[in-house]
């Protein structure tokens, strides 16, 4: 994360409650309620006692608290074990950890390849290429990642 | 340190740990001989396999029939017949399939480079995804998702986890509260287990007097002076 981004951080207290749209261009974190959009060109935190009810349109997001509403990622999505989420999640990474209550969809595919998933009914064959092979796992001898190594 | 071996009896389901290298044991409750062997299917096969070990099905490999009992399976071949019961966990590979009905488990694991397409409901307790999966899935305990890993079509149960570079296109109800929707099969362990039988009541003991011994000789005392 940028440190402009980090020196230029917006903060929403718990006792502040916002209805309507969000928009800025630095990270943010809410710590209150919103009951609206939120449109972020950094990094927004969705603090525990956060109670968003809005779709989220950011560059990353990390939610501890709760989230009523789509949440649309040009990079990452990170679900924290006390995060509750009830919308749809779309974005390039995710990271969910053990605890989460979320309902919806997930639209999730770091490789960005055609490694099977189900193709829509526009395009593409049903028949998936054998070399679109996941290729995370190439990389775990390198990194502990989350779950450690093999 | 030893290897830790967790066994799960295939006669009455007990479950135990034992440690370091044997080629048979016994169960402790039902006293059950159990071998561990290692076996390898690569061919049909009709026959009934019991083993506290781990049996490895080959892409060659195909179940046809009999009865397989196992704590854990390596599936690269077919499961097309016959009972396969699973202790612990079953391990798909690339290449893998099988019928639902001839199939019980505990754990499901697909294997890094396996790329598995059910037709069916997935029931199980533990999932964990390091190659590709599209299945409907109904968990009673942690669904992972691996670096590396892809799952695909729908999500029921308590715990989710996702590891940064795994991949998601699914939809989700994950959750404490959220329940199984379908039913989930029972392990290797048959469904009645063996208990000792207890009459439903018990005639109330009532206490009473020790009997006085004077006048009368111990049976021991005389026993002993003979």
């Amino acid at each position: 994360m940028d440190t402009a981004n980090t020196q230029n951080m917006t903060v929403i207290g718990e006792d502040v409650e916002i209805v309507g749209s969000v928009k800025c261009s630095s990270s943010i974190q809410i710590d209150g309620k919103l009951n609206g959009d939120l449109t972020c060109s950094g990094k927004a935190v969705i603090g525990s006692g956060a109670n968003i009810k809005g779709n989220l349109n950011v560059d990353a997001v990390s939610i501890i608290g709760q989230v009523n509403g789509n949440v649309t990622a040009k990079d990452i999505v990170e679900l924290k074990a006390s995060a509750r989420m009830n919308g749809d999640v779309r974005g390039k990474r995710l990271v969910v950890e053990d605890g989460v209550t979320f309902v919806g969809k997930a639209e999730v595919n770091p490789s960005g390849a055609a490694t099977g998933r189900p193709a829509p009914a526009e395009s593409k064959p049903s028949a998936e290429p054998e070399a679109a092979a996941p290729q995370g796992d190439r990389d775990d001898d390198k990194k502990g990642g989350f779950f450690g190594k093999k | 340190m030893p290897e830790r071996h967790e066994i799960v009896c295939y006669e009455c389901g007990f479950a135990f740990v034992l440690q370091g290298r044997f080629e048979k044991t016994y169960c402790p409750k039902c006293r059950q001989c159990l071998t561990f062997e290692t076996i390898t299917i690569d061919g049909v096969s009709r026959r009934t396999v019991k083993t506290i070990g781990v049996v490895t099905v080959t892409p060659a490999g195909k179940i046809a029939g009999g009865r397989i009992v196992a704590t854990d399976v390596i599936l690269a071949g077919a499961i097309n017949g016959g009972q396969v019961c699973v202790s612990r966990r079953l391990e798909l590979r690339e290449g893998a399939t099988f019928k639902p009905d001839c199939v019980s488990m505990r754990d499901v694991r697909i294997h890094a480079g396996a790329r598995i397409a059910l037709d069916h409901d997935l029931v199980c307790r533990d999932l964990e995804v390091d190659g590709f999966l599209k299945a409907r899935v109904h968990a009673d305990g942690l669904i992972a998702v691996r670096r590396g890993g892809f799952l695909s079509g729908e999500i029921h149960g308590p715990r989710l986890a996702v590891q940064d570079g795994a991949g998601l296109s699914a939809v989700l109800d994950v959750g404490p509260g959220c329940a199984p929707a379908a039913p989930r099969k029972t392990s290797t362990a048959p469904a009645e287990k063996p208990t000792l039988s207890q009459p439903e009541t018990r005639p109330e003991k009532k206490k009473r007097a020790p009997a006085s011994r004077k006048g009368k000789p111990r049976k021991a005392a005389q026993n002993k002076s003979t």
